[in-house]
């Protein structure tokens, strides 16, 4: 098991970096992640307003915030991008942009947003960087937002999944450790609203050749705990499910 | 001897790192809190503008409802002086009315008593003829 320094960012692999905040006391982490390519900067979820010293800090011990020139949000909630007013002003880029799903825009504008936003559903669902690299958007709908996306780069077959594959528990560390089902099915019972729905996400999700998982929440998923975790999921009951019952 | 320097300069390095870490922090939540408070500024700044317009709109919607006020009492005093008028000339009126009632009645007493005056000569007349008839 890797001996993990939580006080600083974290390398996933190369290019991708864990730039989040672990807060000891806490059920649910936030985990934004640094995507360094070629030309670009990309910031997963930036996060809320409480944990914007610590992830700002850590993006600022790999790169300037100005490289920063994308920022993804997975959906609007303040956990996932409620800072991101503050990181666009301290970003300070003319040519910041803000991809999310239209759905999800809508509702983002309101934490007083100033940069150009990139609708992923009017762009074919896929951004190309400055190196030509390609990520992927996969439109994830009520899982577990209207406009939930997920997002998928090619070159590293890594999934920045957002809340799906999340986790809430007290054990937390960023790698999942070999009990870390429980912790998802809690995550997911609790806010997903549909086994339905959920399945569907699962059978898009699966398509995509994975090396690694990187949800908002709970623990990066790697190796065989992909595929179990997919087919865990496809059968669990949650929201509606649990509510009716 | 050279260990010990070792030892504390590596102490000593990591003491910089993390008081080093802290202090961005401590710097990117103070600009985390300017921009916030720069925020505030400027919604405060914006409710204070909002809340002057609302006043000077109700201001002038106040002095509005002042003049069409003492429009109303002036028209109200008109009234109120028409209204006396045609008091008046409704007793006048009254007044002419019950003297021609009078009068009325003082031509119908009249007429009575040409009527009656009529029947009286017409009486007579017959009278007459019938005395002038039998002799």
């Amino acid at each position: 098991m890797r001996n993990i320094d939580y006080s600083n960012n974290v390398a996933i692999t190369r290019e991708i970096f864990w730039v989040g905040f672990y807060d000891e006391e806490a059920n649910l982490h936030c985990n934004p992640y640094l995507l360094i390519d070629e030309k670009d900067v990309i910031l997963f979820d930036p996060g809320s307003i409480p944990h914007f010293p610590i992830v700002m800090r850590k993006v600022i011990d790999l790169v300037k915030p100005s490289d920063i020139s994308l920022i993804v949000a997975c959906h609007q909630d303040p956990d996932v991008c409620g800072n991101l007013a503050v990181m666009e002003d301290v970003i300070g880029r003319s040519d910041l942009k803000i991809a999310a799903h239209s759905n999800c825009i809508r509702l983002i504008r309101h934490y007083g947003i100033k940069s150009e936003f990139y609708a992923v559903d009017e762009h074919d669902y896929k951004i190309t960087l400055g190196s030509g690299r390609i990520l992927d958007f996969l439109y994830t709908p009520y899982l577990h937002s209207p406009g939930a996306i997920v997002t998928y780069d090619r070159q590293s077959k890594t999934l920045f999944s957002g809340d799906i594959f999340g986790a809430v528990s007290k054990e937390w560390s960023l790698f999942a450790k070999d009990d870390y089902l429980p912790a998802i099915d809690t995550f997911h019972q609790l806010y997903m609203p549909s086994n339905e729905l959920l399945k569907h996400g699962m059978e898009n999700i699966e398509k995509f050749d994975l090396e690694r998982i990187l949800p908002q929440h709970g623990s990066v998923l790697e190796g065989d705990k992909i595929s179990a975790t997919i087919q865990h999921l496809k059968t669990l009951p949650c929201g509606i499910d649990l509510a009716v019952r | 001897m050279s260990e010990n320097i070792l030892r504390t300069s590596a102490r000593n390095v990591n003491e910089v790192r993390d008081i080093n870490r802290d202090l961005v922090e401590q710097s990117l939540r103070m600009r985390c809190l300017a921009y916030l408070s720069q925020v505030k500024a400027t919604l405060l700044t914006e409710t204070i503008f909002e809340v002057d317009n609302s006043k000077k709109n109700l201001k002038d919607l106040n002095s509005r409802l002042v003049s069409q006020n003492d429009l109303i009492s002036e028209q109200k005093e008109e009234i109120q002086t028409q209204l006396e008028e045609l008091t008046i000339t409704r007793l006048e009126l009254e007044k002419a009315n019950a003297a021609l009632e009078e009068k009325n009645r003082e031509l119908g007493r009249f007429n009575r008593l040409f009527i009656d005056r009529e029947f009286r000569i017409k009486e007579l007349k017959d009278r007459l003829k019938e005395l002038e008839g039998n002799p």
